[in-house]
């Protein structure tokens, strides 16, 4: 199973990556929303965890993209912030399947990957 | 210079002995004590269905641990809705309850933030087949078979309390600077992954000061927009409050007159020197 993750704060990317390696899981590190559009199209990606608010393509931007796409049955996992409601009604409105806070739990989000991936 | 009789010496040192040997022990005994001291404050949860069984854990409990705060569920779902709202420092877990039993209660608490140390004591009638292996397999840490005693619950506290846990927390106490929970929630289960979580904020931080340097020497407002952004992300992410207060002013600024007014890189700059040097030495 390979998850992509966008996000452009390098401690989270780097936590999730450090927890679902540990899961067994293999990973793509994309930093900016473009890289992860791109990503998406040219390998096999079984999941995806993306931030909300990034450089060049925002999170809601790759939904809308995956959703178009060749790739459209993807699962996507949306990371925000505190005071984000509004985009994260807008992410499920374009087809995200589940979000967490930040500051969320690994753990939990390990959780809620593997009930995704079944 | 009084001379000195040889008797006299020999008390003295005798004597000088003994006391410092005295002030040994007693120094010793106290660090025993501090050690194991069940005057601080824990907070407890208890759960049992049992009225009468919960009174009387609630009394030995309160005997022990004279200051502890008990929190008290009648169920498994109530158990894991009381840990999610509360700190707590351990858990006596009937497993035989109704709703939610002890065993599918402690597999939801270890999924919880924070509740993947705390220690949870299986309270078993002791003679269900292969109930001590499903109680390890759910994460729950020792057993107490009924009917029991002061003493269980007493050797059970003091073996899985963390009494050096609140010594702990004041001495990292770095007030608004570094609210150490927030590094703990991203690595807790992990030591090596903690200290890499460190040295990538350390990094980012060091990268960071350069880079608002520059910007601020180019009179650069939008790359300064930007740079308060990202390095706010990280700050909340780690915990640093104030850091993360002060680069969302830059991150909100509207010139450059702004910025220098308010001094705010080089407030940014003393700001990130401090937590650096805080989180080198946690």
């Amino acid at each position: 199973m390979q998850i992509l993750i966008a996000e452009d704060d390098e401690l989270i990317l780097k936590t999730i990556e450090h927890k679902l390696k540990k899961e067994g899981y293999k990973v793509v590190l994309t930093r900016n929303g473009k890289e992860a559009i791109s990503k998406i199209e040219n390998e096999d990606i079984d999941l995806i965890i993306t931030d909300i608010m990034m450089p060049f393509a925002s999170g809601l931007e790759i939904i809308s993209a995956v959703r178009k796409s060749k790739n459209s049955e993807t699962p996507m996992i949306i990371l925000s912030s505190l005071g984000q409601e509004d985009v994260v009604v807008e992410a499920f409105n374009l087809g995200a399947n589940d979000f967490m806070v930040k500051p969320f739990s690994p753990i939990e989000l390990s959780v809620r990957v593997k009930k995704l991936l079944k | 210079m009084k001379p000195i009789k040889s008797e006299e010496l020999f008390d003295t040192l005798r004597k000088t002995i003994i006391d410092s040997k005295e002030i040994q022990t007693i120094e010793i005994e106290n660090q025993e004590e501090i050690s194991q001291d069940f005057s601080k404050q824990f907070h407890i949860l208890i759960a049992d269905d049992n009225l009468v069984n919960m009174a009387l854990n609630q009394q030995i409990i309160k005997n022990i641990a004279p200051n502890s705060i008990l929190y008290t569920a009648a169920n498994g779902a109530e158990a894991v809705s009381i840990c999610q709202e509360n700190k707590i420092d351990l858990i006596l877990m009937d497993i035989q309850m109704p709703e939610m039993n002890g065993i599918e209660a402690t597999r939801v608490i270890r999924l919880l933030n924070n509740f993947q140390e705390t220690p949870i004591i299986a309270v078993t009638a002791g003679n269900v087949k292969g109930e001590k292996e499903k109680c390890l397999d759910a994460g729950l840490n020792d057993f107490l078979a009924k009917p029991i005693r002061e003493k269980d619950i007493f050797d059970v506290l003091e073996k899985w309390l963390d009494f050096s846990k609140k010594e702990k927390n004041e001495t990292n106490d770095f007030g608004n600077h570094l609210d150490l929970s927030m590094i703990n929630n991203y690595t807790k289960d992990d030591e090596s992954f903690r200290k890499m979580f460190i040295e990538i904020i350390i990094n980012e931080l060091e990268k960071s000061v350069q880079e608002f340097e520059t910007y601020f020497n180019k009179q650069n407002l939008e790359g300064l927009n930007q740079l308060g952004h990202k390095v706010k992300g990280t700050a909340k992410t780690a915990g640093l409050t104030i850091l993360a207060d002060l680069t969302e002013q830059i991150e909100k600024s509207t010139s450059i007159n702004y910025l220098q007014e308010n001094q705010l890189i080089i407030k940014v700059k003393t700001e990130i020197e401090l937590v650096i040097n805080y989180l080198k030495n946690i």
